[in-house]
């Protein structure tokens, strides 16, 4: 049973003005901004009810959590849009927010953002539409609300409350992270929409990261808040839709196509703190890394001398690729998705419950060897994840009009989808797409079996009145 | 004019308002949800030390049981407690390493807060430097002669001390806890949990810091320091074997439990007894009838079988010794044969098997001696972390039994990240 009082507070203040002369506008804005999060919640766990009761006092055993989380944020910005003709556009803005996250709420931390497009219109038949941009930004990514306090956790002996000092230690000047990035990109459309391109550049620097660092236990506690290093993502995506039939009719279909691709390379370019391991179980079965020079995705493990592990994998793909296509003929649509994955790598614990109990595919012949390395040798558990999957498939067909009007229905439609069919893969777990710790940024890429994502297949029945 | 200006007026007031309320609230206000150091009192620091001693003690006791040949852990879901432990390397990065370590240091923190904080009186650091004592023995009994921190700021500069160096700051800090003891007076300003029942004044308190440091000793060889300890305290050596100082456990909020208690007769049980606990016990030894079960059924895993369930505990809240009046009696045997008194030792190991209910030794010397307070060791204090310590002490952990093809007795390393 779970009671929660939550009260959000926002309120901001915007002024706008509004400037135009010919062929030029101009639109200010500035404002203020307050926002409160106010969040007191108790969670009730009882036990051994009496049948039918629903009152917590009637439990054998109970226990109770409670969380509160508060958090206060200030902001204010000033922000500039320049419309020149149709073709150009120019935006500026400055923000500064200080928040009860930060180790410091004196003074405001300041984003500036500038971005710009030009539009070059239709250019000799072949683009209908041609646009360059570009942007620049920072924006800040504030602290957890606990990073900030270094606190003390209830540790009882027979009924006394006792103070231990909590494993993690806060660190009162935390300040937020700061992301600069700069993008550039390309929209075009082409022959009488026969294609739609969209391109995109960009790099990501993100400045006093922060991170949970490992302490020397030694010192009582085992964790530490810092912003430690700097990290810089460089990356780049692709769309791509097709539209053939616009151009070579063929009857009646109508065929869609979309793709898109993209990737990016992550590097941890400067880290004021020793690097260090996280996630995983222990060195020797896979473990991450945040070193200087080093992927933050980077999972090493030893190579026969524990003391100094390699890198054997990054748990980030060297590209992901989808293709949508759609068809439709009359009353007839197909749809398909497939979606493809290349590189990436899991720690595959599940292969070495396998091989501890006997039973993986490769046993007899390498299973033994395996078992013998365990401990110095971690490689063997450490796969590439790429596969090619068909992510959904549907079918639909809609009756015609004249066969339902008679009922009232103006519109019938059937359908049978499917998801998560088909997947072509080398990776020789359940499933490639492993994430054993929930949906983590970093860290989620180890496999102790966990289900793969259902099949699923539906029947679906439309209609319009 | 007047119009323009109320207008004018009318048109800031939203303003003026907003940055008057955003101006109130503090944005620096204190964790809503946890203590922080300044709420902490001498009483706090000092539960929170002895329920923290508990803390990991589950991992803590079966490294030691594992490695000690004592017992196996067979845990299907973590293969580390049958293959690292058995075979090696202990990986630094691991949880069998670091998880025992750094509970022992949390108690440390506390103690050091203790010592260092102005409203501590005698009692509180004489208790707070036993314990910090005991748990770097505790620390010692894992990494051995790898040694242990005893800088205790975070600095890994600064170089981990050797084991010699571990054992003197163990000694001294038990001597100086023992004298801060001598000056507190009749009654501590704290109060201890029942574990402690029996010992929880300076003086009695002071019964367990001596106890501590004849441990000490006679893992040094320190044959003389160990016997002035004994004497101190030969009322509790010669009390009931079960006297002692426990950890408690209990169901309340934020409290342990004993980590080693499980059904017997379950289908699956994770720590089972190794077989030569049966196979090199003498015939009749209630030592062994009171403490293991003799299943019908043989549990394997990992190429590790046993058919010996432990019975040494009956729930899961049953007190765990810290040390008792029957490792005080060995320790004393131990002294004796250190001192080449082979039949004081003797009378100490024929009362312990007469209790037992099986023969008298006779003909202790030089050639035995050693052996049988081993023996006497390994059945009188069973599942309570000493039999490692003491093959090491004697050198004589070549002769622990090795199960399988590989295996192997590993010391534990200092942990990744010191």
């Amino acid at each position: 049973m779970t009671t929660t009082d939550n009260l959000n507070s926002n309120l901001s203040l915007n002024v706008i003005h509004k400037m135009k002369t010919s062929g030029m506008s101009f639109n200010t804005t500035a404002g203020l901004q307050y926002e409160t999060y106010d969040w007191n919640s108790v969670f009730v766990h009882a036990k051994g009810m009496i049948p039918t009761q629903t009152n917590v006092d009637n439990a054998s055993s109970q226990a109770v959590y409670h969380d509160r989380k508060k958090r206060q944020d200030r902001g204010q910005f000033f922000q500039e849009e320049i419309t020149v003709g149709d073709d150009i556009y120019l935006a500026f803005s400055m923000r500064g927010d200080v928040s009860s996250t930060m180790g410091d709420t004196e003074t405001k931390e300041w984003y500036p953002k500038a971005a710009g497009s030009y539009q070059l219109g239709e250019i000799a038949g072949l683009f209908d539409n041609l646009k360059f941009r570009g942007a620049y930004g920072q924006t800040g990514n504030m602290p957890q609300a606990k990073a900030k306090y270094t606190t003390m956790a209830s540790s009882n002996i027979g009924g006394v409350n006792g103070l231990v000092s909590s494993s993690t230690r806060g660190n009162s000047g935390i300040k937020p992270e700061r992301t600069t990035e700069t993008e550039l990109g390309v929209d075009a459309s082409l022959m009488e929409g026969f294609a739609t391109v969209e391109a995109t550049m960009y790099t990501q620097n993100i400045e006093d990261l922060i991170l949970l660092v490992d302490l020397p236990s030694s010192s009582g506690a085992s964790y530490a808040w810092e912003n430690g290093g700097e990290m810089e993502t460089k990356g780049m995506e692709f769309a791509l839709g097709l539209n053939p039939t616009k151009l070579v009719s063929a009857g009646g279909l109508d065929w869609n196509l979309h793709m898109t691709y993209y990737t990016n390379e992550s590097k941890v370019t400067s880290l004021n703190v020793p690097a260090y391991n996280f996630g995983g179980f222990a060195t020797f079965l896979g473990t991450y890394r945040i070193q200087e020079g080093y992927s933050p995705t980077s999972i090493i493990g030893s190579e026969g001398d524990l003391a100094s592990p390699t890198v054997l994998g990054d748990e980030n793909p060297d590209y992901r690729f989808s293709l949508r296509n759609s068809f439709s003929v009359g009353p007839f649509a197909l749809s398909f998705l497939i979606d493809k994955k290349e590189g990436g790598h899991a720690i595959n614990l599940a292969k070495l419950i396998y091989d501890l109990g006997g039973t993986t595919v490769d046993y007899e012949a390498n299973g033994g060897k395996r078992l013998e390395e365990l401990g110095a040798v971690t490689a063997p558990y450490v796969e590439s994840t790429s596969y090619t999957a068909l992510r959904d498939l549907s079918l639909t067909y809609t009756l015609p009009g004249s066969l339902t009007e008679g009922y009232g229905v103006s519109y019938l439609q059937v359908g049978l989808s499917a998801r998560n069919w088909w997947m072509a893969s080398d990776y020789p777990g359940l499933s490639p797409e492993v994430s054993q710790f929930g949906n983590e940024a970093v860290g989620g890429s180890v496999d102790t079996s966990p289900y793969p994502l259902s099949k699923s297949l539906y029947l679906t029945l439309s209609m319009g009145f | 004019m007047k119009t323009i200006k109320r207008k004018t007026i009318m048109r800031l007031l939203p303003i003026v308002l907003v940055l008057f309320w955003t101006g109130c609230e503090d944005l620096a206000f204190p964790d809503p949800n946890n203590p922080t150091d300044d709420t902490a009192t001498i009483q706090s620091l000092v539960t929170g030390a002895e329920a923290e001693m508990r803390s990991g003690f589950g991992v803590y006791i079966r490294d030691l049981l594992v490695v000690g040949r004592e017992a196996y852990y067979l845990e299907p879901a973590d293969p580390r407690y049958t293959g690292e432990l058995l075979r090696g390397p202990i990986d630094g990065g691991g949880f069998l390493c670091y998880t025992p370590w750094a509970a022992n240091y949390k108690v440390i923190k506390n103690c050091q807060t203790i010592i260092n904080s102005p409203d501590a009186d005698a009692g509180a650091i004489g208790f707070a430097q036993t314990v910090q004592a005991y748990c770097l023995m505790r620390v010692l009994n894992l990494t051995d002669t790898n040694g242990a921190r005893t800088n205790y700021d975070g600095d890994i500069a600064t170089p981990i001390a050797t084991k010699a160096e571990v054992l003197t700051e163990i000694e001294s800090l038990l001597d100086a806890g023992s004298t801060s003891l001598a000056t507190a007076g009749s009654a501590f300003s704290f109060t201890l949990s029942s574990g402690f029942d029996g010992f929880n004044t300076p003086s009695t308190f002071d019964h367990f810091n001596r106890g501590l440091r004849a441990r000490a000793a006679v893992l040094q060889d320190d044959w003389s320091a160990a016997q002035t300890a004994l004497t101190a305290i030969a009322d509790w050596m010669n009390a009931d074997a079960n006297v002692g100082v426990y950890h408690v456990f209990s169901s309340g909020a934020n409290d342990g439990d004993n980590q080693m208690y499980e059904a017997p007769d379950a289908a699956t049980l994770k720590l089972m007894v190794h077989p030569t606990f049966l196979t090199d016990s003498e015939e009749g030894d209630t030592r062994v009838s009171n403490n293991v079960l003799v299943r019908s059924d043989t549990i394997t895993y990992d190429g590790l079988q046993s058919y010996l369930a432990p019975t040494k505990y009956s729930d899961s809240y049953d007190p765990v010794p810290m040390m008792r009046a029957e490792e005080l009696k060995l320790l004393q045997a131990e002294v004796h044969i250190g001192n080449s008194n082979f039949s004081g030792a003797e009378g100490i190991l024929n009362t312990l098997r007469t209790a037992a209910g099986v023969a008298d030794y006779t003909g202790t010397d030089a050639s035995n001696a050693v052996d049988r307070v081993l023996h006497e060791k390994r059945y009188s204090l069973f599942l309570e972390g000493h039999r490692l310590a003491d093959m090491r002490h004697y050198g004589k952990t070549a002769s622990l039994p090795l199960d399988r093809e590989g295996d192997a007795v590993c010391t534990f390393p200092i942990p990744e990240g010191e």
